[in-house]
């Protein structure tokens, strides 16, 4: 009985000795509860960033659908081919009337005169254009912006959101799209022409965007440039939607930060990139700028010029 | 049949009993006109029929493109050209192209066919579809008109006629000296007419008729 008394008497006293269990246990603690202020602060950080990545998503995907509003870009591209296959064909009945009926060759001048007007027309028209979508996009992403920033900072249990202005809003086009302008129907001569001359986009009958599209001598010094635009496959019109940066050829910053831009565009836009940035602020004085990305493409065209109506 | 003739008859038989031969000739040549024109065909049937080759000129104002603010090419008329043979029933209608006109000033085309004809007799009409033609869809008609007549010239095929809604006339002739037609009308018979190309050009209805004489258009340089 003495015996067992003191082996436990020994044991408790070990335990007293060497025993660091509330230490243990508060460092074990200290970990858990620094694992779950990361836990806690990397799903606020993430949350943060989904809802900064809405908002931006959202100004991007109105832009988007703004760009291409009405199918204007798809219209115009279609009529730039039809400008193209105007001059053409004046230029044929010009050429035959001038061999067959040199009598009648005035009016046939007159009517190739009138085409080539009205090809120089449309190209105005296309360049007027750019400029108008630039400067739509510019004042809605800038205004959608500001919308943002006046609802104030956005309060995230230990974080403070507080968008910036300072925006910036890239313009260019979707890489390895075509335009949604197609072959010519009746004229095969010209469609032997483009598909000799490489204007058309890989073994399509769409012809290939942001290149100058010529005719035959000696209207070669006119300039048909078409826009790339997703085509209407079928019934099936393309949305506006989200796309990879290796998707994205961009070519004109339009709005940055600090400073007005307005530049020219010289070719139709069809895709945006949008970056802004948002302030987050946590306790003990952290800040850091959180800068969101997004690129859309505008919506496709809705109408195909083999339609007949 | 019988019903209808029977009383007509008696009617003729009373007359010349009664010695009122002229008035049973009055009526007698009424009635044979009523039932000639009740035979004959409706005007647009008749139209056709008379030519080989009818063109139809159709313009209609395009709505909702290019019409924002500074816009240089807005509004936009887009005519369809379909050319069918009303005496060959089997022959379908054939979408010959689509214009695009702003005004007077082409700005596309679309060819959908080729300009498949054998001689014969070629005539023009142009109709609006919105039931009206406003002036720059008698413009764009007019253009289209001028540039077919050039497409079946180089095809050595002339047009026989123009038709042209009522209301589009007065603003299609002031179009045409433009391009060196000048309008003017018919010339007798025995009065000899200087001009190389001579159209006739007349409303459906048949109210106004012209005839465009072709000189060398202004300005191309081949005036003297």
């Amino acid at each position: 009985m003495t015996e067992r008394h003191n082996s436990s008497l020994n044991q408790r006293v070990r335990r007293t000795c060497s025993g660091g269990v509330l230490p243990l246990i508060m460092l074990v603690a200290t970990i858990i509860a620094a694992l779950i202020l990361v836990a806690i602060g990397t799903s606020l950080l993430m949350l943060s960033n989904a809802k900064l990545n809405s908002t931006t998503e959202n100004i991007g995907l109105q832009a988007a659908v703004q760009l291409n509003k009405g199918d204007r870009i798809g219209e115009m591209n279609a009529m730039i081919e039809r400008s193209r296959e105007a001059v053409f064909t004046s230029r044929r009945a010009y050429d035959d009337i001038a061999k067959q009926a040199p009598h009648v060759e005035p009016l046939a001048r007159l009517l190739l005169d009138d085409a080539r007007v009205g090809a120089t027309r449309v190209e105005e028209e296309r360049q007027l254009l750019s400029g108008m979508l630039g400067k739509e996009l510019e004042i809605s992403i800038t205004s959608k912006v500001k919308e943002t920033n006046d609802r104030g900072p956005m309060n995230l249990m230990l974080l403070t959101l507080t968008p910036t202005e300072n925006t910036i809003v890239e313009v260019g086009s979707l890489r390895d799209m075509p335009s949604n302008a197609t072959a010519p129907v009746a004229l095969e001569q010209l469609k032997e022409f483009d598909r000799s001359a490489g204007y058309f986009y890989q073994k399509t009958d769409f012809y290939r965007p942001e290149i100058s599209v010529k005719l035959p001598a000696p209207d070669n010094d006119l300039n048909f440039v078409f826009a790339s635009l997703h085509p209407r496959i079928k019934d099936t019109i393309a949305s506006a939607r989200l796309i990879t940066p290796d998707d994205f050829d961009g070519r004109t910053v339009i709005v940055a930060p600090g400073r007005l831009i307005r530049p020219r565009l010289h070719n139709l836009p069809t895709a945006i990139r949008v970056v802004t940035k948002t302030n987050v602020s946590a306790p003990l004085n952290l800040r850091e700028d959180m800068a969101i990305t997004t690129i859309v493409s505008a919506t496709g065209s809705e109408k195909s010029d083999n339609d007949s109506d | 049949m019988n019903k209808i003739l029977g009383p007509i008859f008696d009617f003729c038989g009373i007359g010349f009993r009664k010695g009122r031969l002229a008035c049973a000739l009055v009526f007698l040549t009424t009635a044979l006109a009523t039932l000639l024109i009740l035979q004959l065909p409706c005007k647009s049937q008749s139209l056709g029929k008379t030519y080989d080759y009818l063109f139809l000129i159709e313009t209609e104002q395009v709505r909702d493109q290019f019409e924002y603010n500074n816009s240089i090419i807005g509004p936009v008329v887009k005519t369809k050209i379909t050319y069918s043979q009303p005496n060959n029933e089997d022959a379908e209608p054939v979408h010959y192209e689509d214009l695009w006109m702003h005004g007077w000033n082409i700005l596309g085309c679309r060819r959908m066919h080729d300009l498949d004809l054998q001689s014969g007799q070629v005539a023009f009409e142009v109709r609006h579809k919105s039931g009206f033609g406003s002036l720059q869809e008698a413009e764009a008609a007019a253009k289209a008109a001028l540039r077919l007549f050039v497409d079946l010239y180089a095809r050595r095929q002339s047009v026989s006629v123009i038709l042209v809604p009522d209301e589009s006339m007065g603003y299609m002739l002031n179009q045409m000296p433009q391009a060196g037609f000048t309008p003017g009308p018919e010339s007798a018979p025995d009065v000899p007419v200087y001009s190389p190309i001579v159209i006739p050009i007349r409303t459906v209805s048949g109210s106004q008729k012209q005839v465009l004489y072709y000189t060398t258009p202004p300005g191309s340089g081949d005036d003297e």
